[in-house]
C-alpha cells in the first residue's frame, strides 16, 4: 500500500475534477464529438485576461464577454501558439459586470494557471461579439498539472465532459491528433464526393 | 504546478466543498438565494423556431400561456413547492408539475417586450453562433436574466419532443435551477446536472438530488407556509381557500394581464382572513396566471404555493329555447364586444327577427319559464326595459348596451353581476309578438 502522503495529492486531484464548482448548460459532447466541432485545441499558460462590455447590443441589452490569452503548443500542429478565446460573463471592474452560469470558475481561469482549451471560430458569441469561443464555456476549459516526475497531466472533469478522466498531456494529445486527422479524413472525403456530383 | 506542490490549503478546500453539501447529496449551492422582490419571472418569446411555439393547445393549470411562453412557466412551476393546481400539464411528467417540496415558489409573470436587464428576471433568445452553449443564466443586482441559444432547434413539448430538437422545458428547468441558488449536480439524471443531449425531456422532471438542493437553500416547506388549495374569481373578485394566511397584513400576488415591467408586478396588500379563506378583488393590471399569497411570516416560508386562476368573464351562455316566427326558425341572441363594465362596448345582437318589425331588449337577474304571445318568457321580474330597435329587412337587430345609462338605478350593471337578456318582437304576421332565446351574460371588471 502507498504511503498517504504519495495519495494525497492524487487524491485531491481527484476531489478538483470532480467538485462541480461551476455551472453551465451545454452540449454534452465526447472528445471525438468536441473535436469535430471545434477549430482547434491548445494547451498552455494563461497569461492574459480582459474583459469586454458591450453596453448596447443588437437585442438591445448590454453584455459582457471574457477573453483570456493562452500561450502555448497547438495540440494538433504541435507548434507553438498565443490564442485569445473568449466566453459570455465577466467584471470589467469590482462593481460593473455580470456572473454566468456557463463561465469557467474563477479558480479554472486565473492567470497563471496552465490549462488545455477547445476553440472554435465564431462570427457571433452573442450581441454582435466575434471571436474565437471557449467552446462550451467552461466545458472546454481542462486544467493541467504537472506529476512529480514533471508530466502533464489533463484534470478530467467527470460525465458529461469531453475530458471525463485524469490523463497525461501526451495521451490526450495523441487521441485529439487521431481525431482530427480523422475529421480532416471525412472533410477530404466529403469535398471530392461534392466535386463528382459536379 | 507540481502536484506535490498543492498547499494543504487546497486540499481541505476541496474536501470542505464536498462536505458542505449537507446530506452528502450531488447538489452544489452557489451561495444565494431569491429574496421576495426577486421570485417573480417573464417570457420575452422570441424564439423563431416553429417547434418551440408549436403547441397551440391551452392547458387549465396553465391559463392563457401557450408555445414557448407554456413550457418556461411549467418549468418554473416544477421547482414549487406543491403540485401546481392538480399537477397535470405535461404528459411526460408522470409524478405532477410541482415537485420542489421547499419553502420556495416562483411567481410567473406573463410576457415581457424585451430581454431587459440582467436583473429583470426575463426568459429570452440569444442571437448568437455555435459556442456548444446551449442557454445561460446571469445575475447581477440581486436578480437575474436567462438567454436560451438560437442556433440550436428549441422544441416547446408538451409530451416527447422531435428528434433533432432540444426540450425548451428542460433547460428552462435548469436555468431557473441556476436562479434559485443552485449549481451543478454530478448526477447525471439529475436536472441540474451540467450538460444535455437533443430529444430527451427527462430533465424537466426534479429528481430527489433537485429537490435535496432546494429544501437545503430555502428550507423544506415548512407546516407554517401558506398553501391555496382552491382559488376562483366570480367576475369581481378573487375567492381564495387554503391554510396557513395572516389574520390581517397578508399580500396576494398576481400575474401580470399585459406585459410586465422589471421589479414590479400587481399585487394586493393589507389583505384580512380567517386563517383559510381570502376575497380579494384583483387589481386592475392583473390577468390571468397564479395567485400567491404572502403572509406576515419573515422567513422563506411566507410565501404561498403558486395557484393557477384564470380572470376572465365566465362565457355567455344561451339558454332558453326559440320559438318559430313568421320568417324561420325564431330570434336567436348573441354578443358582440367584451363583457368588460370598464370597456362599456359590448353589442347585444339578434338574428331570425321577423323582417323589419320593431322589437324591444330587456333583462333582469332572474330567469325563468312562461309561456307568453308565440314564444317562452324566459328572463324574471323584474326586468328593464331597453330602446326599441327595429329589425333589418334581413330580420337582424343590434342594439349598443350603454352601461352607463341604465334605464332604471335597479337596472345598473355592475362587475361581478350576471345578467340575463332576451328580445321581444313584433311579429303580425304570426303570433302577434315572439320572443328570441335568452342569454346569461356575466360581466367583469
Amino acid at each position: 500500500m502507498k504511503p498517504a502522503y504519495k495519495i494525497l495529492p492524487y487524491a485531491a486531484l481527484l476531489l478538483l475534477a470532480l467538485t462541480p464548482l461551476l455551472t453551465a448548460q451545454i452540449l454534452r459532447l465526447t472528445l471525438e464529438q468536441m473535436v469535430e466541432r471545434t477549430d482547434g485545441a491548445v494547451h498552455g499558460t494563461i497569461t492574459a485576461s480582459h474583459v469586454t462590455h458591450l453596453p448596447e447590443t443588437k437585442d438591445g441589452v448590454d453584455m459582457f464577454f471574457t477573453t483570456l490569452t493562452i500561450e502555448g503548443e497547438n495540440l494538433i500542429s504541435g507548434q507553438s501558439q498565443t490564442i485569445a478565446v473568449s466566453f459570455p460573463g465577466g467584471f470589467v471592474d469590482e462593481h460593473t459586470g455580470v456572473w454566468n452560469s456557463e463561465a469557467p470558475s474563477t479558480d479554472d481561469q486565473r492567470i497563471g494557471n496552465r490549462v488545455v482549451a477547445f476553440w472554435k471560430v465564431c462570427d457571433d458569441l452573442g450581441g454582435g461579439f466575434s471571436g474565437n469561443a471557449l467552446y462550451t464555456s467552461h466545458g472546454g476549459l481542462f486544467r493541467t498539472f504537472e506529476d512529480k516526475r514533471g508530466r502533464a497531466i489533463v484534470l478530467g472533469r467527470g460525465k458529461g465532459y469531453a475530458v471525463e478522466l485524469n490523463q497525461r498531456l501526451p495521451v490526450l494529445r495523441k487521441s485529439i491528433k487521431g481525431l482530427d486527422r480523422a475529421k480532416q479524413e471525412r472533410k477530404t472525403e466529403k469535398r471530392k464526393n461534392n466535386n463528382r456530383n459536379f | 504546478m507540481r502536484v506535490r506542490s498543492i498547499p494543504p490549503l487546497v486540499l481541505i478546500g476541496s474536501v470542505l466543498t464536498l462536505a458542505l453539501v449537507p446530506g452528502g447529496g450531488s447538489y452544489t449551492l452557489l451561495g444565494h438565494n431569491l429574496d421576495f422582490g426577486a421570485r417573480d419571472f417573464r417570457v420575452f418569446n422570441d424564439f423563431e423556431d416553429v417547434s418551440a411555439n408549436d403547441n397551440t393547445t391551452p392547458h387549465a393549470n396553465f391559463p392563457g400561456a401557450l408555445g414557448a411562453t407554456l413550457a418556461i412557466w411549467k418549468a418554473g412551476v416544477e421547482w414549487g413547492s406543491t403540485l401546481h393546481g392538480d399537477g397535470s400539464g405535461d404528459p411526460a411528467q408522470f409524478d405532477g408539475i410541482g415537485s420542489g417540496g421547499a419553502n420556495f415558489d416562483f411567481s410567473y409573470q406573463g410576457l415581457a417586450t424585451s430581454p431587459g436587464p440582467i436583473w429583470g428576471n426575463t426568459h429570452s433568445v440569444l442571437h448568437a453562433s455555435d459556442t456548444g452553449l446551449l442557454a445561460f443564466t446571469e445575475f447581477a443586482n440581486g436578480g437575474w436574466r436567462i438567454r436560451y441559444y438560437e442556433n440550436w432547434n428549441w422544441d416547446d413539448g408538451p409530451g416527447s419532443i422531435g428528434p433533432n430538437t432540444y426540450d425548451l422545458q428542460s433547460a428552462a428547468t435548469h436555468e431557473m435551477g441556476h436562479a434559485l441558488g443552485l449549481g451543478h449536480s454530478t448526477q447525471i439524471f439529475s436536472t441540474m446536472f451540467s450538460s444535455m443531449t437533443a430529444a430527451t425531456t427527462s430533465w424537466r422532471s426534479l429528481t430527489l438530488d433537485d429537490r435535496q438542493g432546494v429544501q437545503a437553500i430555502y428550507g423544506p416547506a415548512s407546516a407554517n407556509k401558506p398553501v391555496i388549495t382552491s382559488a376562483s374569481f366570480d367576475g369581481l373578485r378573487v375567492h381564495l381557500i387554503g391554510s396557513g394566511f395572516s389574520g390581517t397584513g397578508n399580500e396576494v400576488w398576481f400575474t401580470s394581464k399585459g406585459p410586465s415591467s422589471w421589479g414590479s408586478f400587481p399585487k394586493v396588500t393589507g389583505v384580512n382572513s380567517d386563517g383559510t379563506s381570502i376575497t380579494v378583488v384583483p387589481p386592475p393590471d392583473a390577468g390571468s396566471g397564479d395567485v400567491l399569497v404572502r403572509n406576515t411570516l419573515s422567513g422563506f416560508e411566507a410565501l404561498s404555493n403558486a395557484w393557477p386562476i384564470t380572470l376572465a368573464c365566465s362565457a355567455v351562455n344561451n339558454y332558453c329555447p326559440t320559438t318559430a316566427n313568421s320568417s324561420g326558425d325564431g330570434a336567436v341572441l348573441g354578443v358582440n364586444g367584451s363583457q368588460s363594465v370598464q370597456a362599456n362596448d359590448l353589442v347585444l345582437t339578434a338574428r331570425g327577427v321577423a323582417a323589419s318589425q320593431f322589437s324591444i331588449f330587456f333583462y333582469g337577474q332572474n330567469q325563468t319559464s312562461a309561456q307568453v304571445a308565440g314564444g317562452t318568457l324566459c328572463v324574471g321580474g323584474p326586468f328593464y326595459r331597453l330602446g326599441v330597435s327595429q329589425a333589418s329587412a334581413a330580420g337582424d337587430v343590434l342594439y349598443a348596451l350603454d352601461l352607463s345609462t341604465p334605464p332604471d338605478p335597479a337596472g345598473q350593471i355592475q362587475a361581478g353581476q350576471t345578467w340575463n337578456f332576451q328580445l321581444w318582437y313584433r311579429d303580425p304576421a304570426g303570433a302577434g309578438s315572439d320572443f328570441s332565446d335568452a342569454l346569461s351574460i356575466p360581466f367583469c371588471p
